[in-house]
């Protein structure tokens, strides 16, 4: 006990004199902790709380510091966005379970562009239909801005081999959810399952091999696209799928065309 | 010895402890998965709502009257608007660092530009990163995240520490390179024991899991708050979810976490006031909803 004082005294003089050397230092935290333990402040009390969501609405006047902050910024990207790229003829939106007008316009010209692009025999591309598109393509002038908000996401294009079963495993995944978009397969979803499946009109053949055009976020698993994964990826150059958008739109209007997309209708379903 | 060390040195640890908390309030002001919504919508079911701007302006308001105030995000600063394609996040940052953000969390889009992309996005924040289960030790990010924060604001200590994704099939792992995802639960734990050692008042997580997915397996706002104790409030983020209020859970040792999420775009400022009252004096522990839209 004397000891122990006599420890103290030495330690509150050090603290008055703040010459903490870091061994006493590394005691004095350890009866500290005992203290703290014993006295627990926490415990004595009940926390109470209030809560709301403050609705950030143009009611607010708006900061004008922020504002000041935002202008270059904004000025900057008007004069980029506002760029008009092409005319849409009407319309284009992901509207529909399995196929739609925006849905078949970019898993279309994701097939196209890639064999294009890097010079690959592409037979199908898949596109995250309802989760990917995050925006419709309206009727009348279109934007870089407009293209921006379909596909906000810096997705790159993927090519990957897969076998003809695979391939109708796969198929068959997407039947079964509706949440994708693959073009240009034919199928008939009934009761029992998807039936008549079909890549351009011909029958799959089991032991051949197929290329699939998609996205990175679906190569890599995502939507649950797990049999991505491991499948057999080509080396091709960095191309991002809103890029590839533009592309097509600007190869499109420098022909002389519009926009415009039908929506194929390869795909049946019985009244279920 | 121990018990004589206590007598000879209580008295004053004691009467500082007892007294201190007595009415201590602080405010959380809290945002998540703002993506890049600079502006206000423009059109659709959110028109008029949301911009950073007339956020600045509300926090303002609100820092006039409130002493104790930590202004928290739960990550996905980035993607969603041109302004984060065009300039990588430095605004987003910038106006996060005018507001006074004290700190974020990495969400899933933070890697969207790659580890050097947020690297470089990183140097317009005048915040820090907290993240426990991200380890970024091995690779660009090393020392610019850390695993949580003690902020002492009016005699509160307050820990902060933050959470993320499973990030495997979620982000390209070209994007998050050598990132090692640990567990999200046990770092947990690890936080709250680390955070009780250094005596902090209150523990906050800025989780960026997600709220609840009803799998066990996944690690959730929920899933958190059943399994770890002493973590006084759950910010959340990643599935976007409006709440009509917090979700008090009571876990099976009979710990209440509050878990608050305020959906997407800066449409909504969360705002969670929490006071301390002596054990039983107040009528109840949780006052009841108090829901002010506006400002």
């Amino acid at each position: 006990m004397k000891y122990l004082v006599f420890k103290l005294k030495i330690i509150l003089r050090y603290i008055l004199t703040m010459k903490l050397s870091k061994k006493v230092y590394k005691g004095m935290g350890l009866a500290f902790l005992i203290l703290f333990i014993a006295c627990s402040p926490k415990a004595d009390y009940d926390l109470g709380y209030t809560w709301s969501a403050v609705e950030i609405s143009s009611d607010i006047k708006g900061s004008e510091d922020v504002e000041a902050i935002i202008a270059p910024y904004r000025n900057s990207l008007d004069s980029i966005m506002n760029e008009e790229i092409g005319y849409a003829l009407h319309d284009l939106t992901s509207k529909g379970k399995y196929e739609s007008t925006l849905g078949t316009f970019i898993t279309k010209l994701s097939v196209e562009q890639s064999i294009a692009s890097f010079g690959k025999d592409v037979d199908v591309a898949i596109m995250n239909h309802h989760g990917g598109i995050r925006a419709p393509i309206n009727e009348g002038p279109i934007t870089l801005g407009d293209v921006f908000e379909v596909m906000p996401f810096e997705n790159e294009m993927v090519l990957l081999e897969i076998s003809g079963d695979s391939l109708v495993q796969l198929i068959k995944f997407i039947g079964k959810t509706g949440n994708s978009m693959i073009w240009p397969v034919q199928f008939h979803v009934s009761e029992s399952g998807l039936e008549n499946i079909r890549v351009n009109n011909i029958a799959i053949e089991m032991d051949k091999n197929y290329l699939i055009s998609t996205s990175d976020y679906l190569a890599n698993g995502g939507s649950g696209f797990r049999m991505l994964k491991s499948l057999k990826r080509l080396e091709v150059p960095t191309v991002k799928l809103r890029d590839m958008i533009v592309q097509e739109i600007r190869e499109q209007t420098a022909r002389g065309d519009s926009i415009e997309t039908d929506v194929s209708n390869f795909i049946t379903t019985s009244d279920l | 010895m121990a018990a004589s060390a206590t007598v000879a040195v209580s008295p004053l640890i004691l009467s500082s402890c007892q007294k201190e908390l007595n009415g201590k309030k602080l405010t959380i002001l809290h945002t998540n998965d703002m993506h890049s919504h600079i502006d206000p919508f423009e059109e659709g079911r959110y028109k008029g709502l949301g911009g950073m701007s007339a956020r600045a302006s509300a926090i303002s308001k609100i820092r006039s009257v409130e002493d104790n105030l930590l202004l928290l995000d739960v990550g996905d600063v980035f993607q969603g608007t041109p302004y984060f394609n065009m300039f990588g996040g430095e605004l987003e940052l910038k106006l996060m660092s005018e507001m006074g953000y004290d700190a974020t969390t990495v969400g899933n889009h933070e890697f969207d530009n790659g580890l050097d992309g947020l690297k470089n996005a990183m140097q317009f924040a005048n915040f820090p990163y907290l993240s426990a289960n991200y380890d970024f030790s091995k690779n660009t990010l090393a020392g610019q995240v850390q695993p949580y924060k003690i902020f002492k604001k009016g005699g509160l200590k307050v820990g902060v520490f933050g959470l993320g994704v499973e990030l495997e099939g979620l982000v390209n792992a070209k994007m998050y390179g050598n990132t090692i995802y640990q567990d999200p639960i046990a770092m947990a734990r690890e936080m709250v024991q680390e955070l009780s050692t250094k005596k902090c008042d209150l523990i906050i997580c800025l989780s960026h899991m997600g709220y609840d997915y009803g799998d066990p397996e996944l690690p959730s706002d929920k899933r958190l708050a059943q399994e770890v104790s002493e973590i006084d409030v759950i910010l959340g983020g990643h599935t976007h979810t409006f709440m009509d209020e917090p979700l008090l859970l009571t876990n099976s040792e009979g710990f209440t976490t509050t878990i608050n999420q305020v959906g997407w775009a800066g449409i909504n400022l969360g705002r969670i006031d929490i006071e301390f009252t002596p054990k039983g004096k107040g009528a109840v522990a949780f006052k009841p909803v108090q829901l002010s839209n506006k400002i």
